[in-house]
């Protein structure tokens, strides 16, 4: 909510402003959980508490205290049912020194432990890792039993997602510019996480051939139909129809596999109306531009 | 959009999640009933997610 572990005095109350929105933005879509990061506690204890009660959905953190009262301050974990799966999501974050009210206790310890406390009761595991390079390697070398490991505080994207030490690493930073859709199938409790994009990415390639190629084609009329007579058409037809079905029943057939997609947010997507309200209201020069007008 | 895209990092966390809006059919999700699908977001500050 935060750029910094910091709010400068004299941009403290816009800044807040611009958190306010941010929560209200994530109750509109429907968020299930978040992972306090560092930088989300520059508004103090009394702020991030105030935003706490506000969202619909649960703050997480299993390594953050509050430094007066040596108490924890979130929910270590939050478990979430989605299509017929339990999946648990552990919350751990790097911490600052210059948060004089906070205290951070060791994240792999922490995290370790609150992993233990819900590994049987879900069918996956996700760290959300607001924390270093360093941190992240301790983490999947020392931490037993995370299935992923989501990673903030980094500007790495990327695209094919790392497996280190059996624990596949999500990175879809950069400053925001990218939301992940992760797709997990034939979820079960003994095989290891297999990556299928190659497969995902065959299956789009034909899919978009396929796609073209139907363009012209009168409704109810099949491709087929529609080439008759036409033998090279009609054999990249068959062979784009076959790839897409070898790569379709294999992920079927697979167990435990995932796919991440990187979603660039660009003009592309459309502005959900909502949200553009919230952000119209808190961007004060386009607030005032739209004053002006009236 | 490119706009607020420019305004501010700070801002963006709060404009990439409401574009996102938990409705990408990039992939069909006809291919398996088994599917999971989780959108994911995660900036310098913490992680958000799952949505939709």
């Amino acid at each position: 909510m935060f750029k910094y572990p910091y709010v400068a005095e004299n941009q403290k109350e816009q800044l807040m402003k611009v958190a306010r929105a941010i929560v209200e933005s994530y109750n509109l879509m429907g968020c299930k959980v978040m992972n306090v990061g560092t930088n989300d506690l520059a508004g103090d204890i009394g702020f991030i508490m105030e935003m706490q009660q506000n969202a619909n959905y649960p703050f997480i953190s299993a390594n953050t205290k509050d430094a007066a009262t040596d108490k924890f301050l979130f929910e270590p974990y939050s478990i979430i049912e989605i299509q017929g799966k339990t999946l648990g999501f552990v919350g751990v974050t790097v911490g600052d020194d210059r948060l004089k009210s906070f205290i951070f206790t060791d994240p792999v310890d922490a995290a370790q432990k609150a992993i233990e406390a819900i590994k049987d009761k879900v069918d996956l595991v996700f760290l959300m890792a607001n924390v270093d390079d360093k941190t992240e390697k301790r983490l999947t070398a020392e931490v037993k039993d995370i299935d992923f490991l989501i990673r903030s505080k980094t500007g790495a994207l990327q695209r094919i997602p790392r497996e280190q030490d059996g624990t596949v690493v999500i990175r879809i930073g950069k400053q925001g510019k990218y939301a992940g859709v992760l797709k997990i199938t034939n979820v079960d409790d003994v095989s290891t996480m297999k990556n299928v994009s190659s497969q995902y990415t065959r299956i789009k390639f034909a899919d978009n051939r396929l796609n073209a190629l139907a363009k012209g084609v009168k409704e109810g009329e099949t491709l087929e139909e529609h080439f008759v007579g036409d033998e090279n058409r009609l054999k990249l037809i068959a062979r784009l129809r076959a790839e897409r079905k070898t790569n379709v029943d294999l992920i079927q057939q697979l167990k435990n596999t995932y796919y991440l997609e990187p979603i660039p947010l660009n003009e592309k997507i459309a502005d959900s109306p909502g949200v553009a309200a919230i952000v119209k209201d808190y961007m004060p020069v386009e607030k005032e531009k739209e004053d002006v007008k009236k | 959009m490119k706009y607020f895209l420019k305004r501010s990092r700070l801002l963006l966390l709060l404009i990439i999640l409401m574009a996102a809006g938990c409705k990408s059919n990039a992939v069909n999700p006809a291919y398996n009933p088994n599917e999971l699908t989780l959108l994911i977001a995660a900036s310098n500050d913490g992680e958000v997610g799952p949505c939709g």
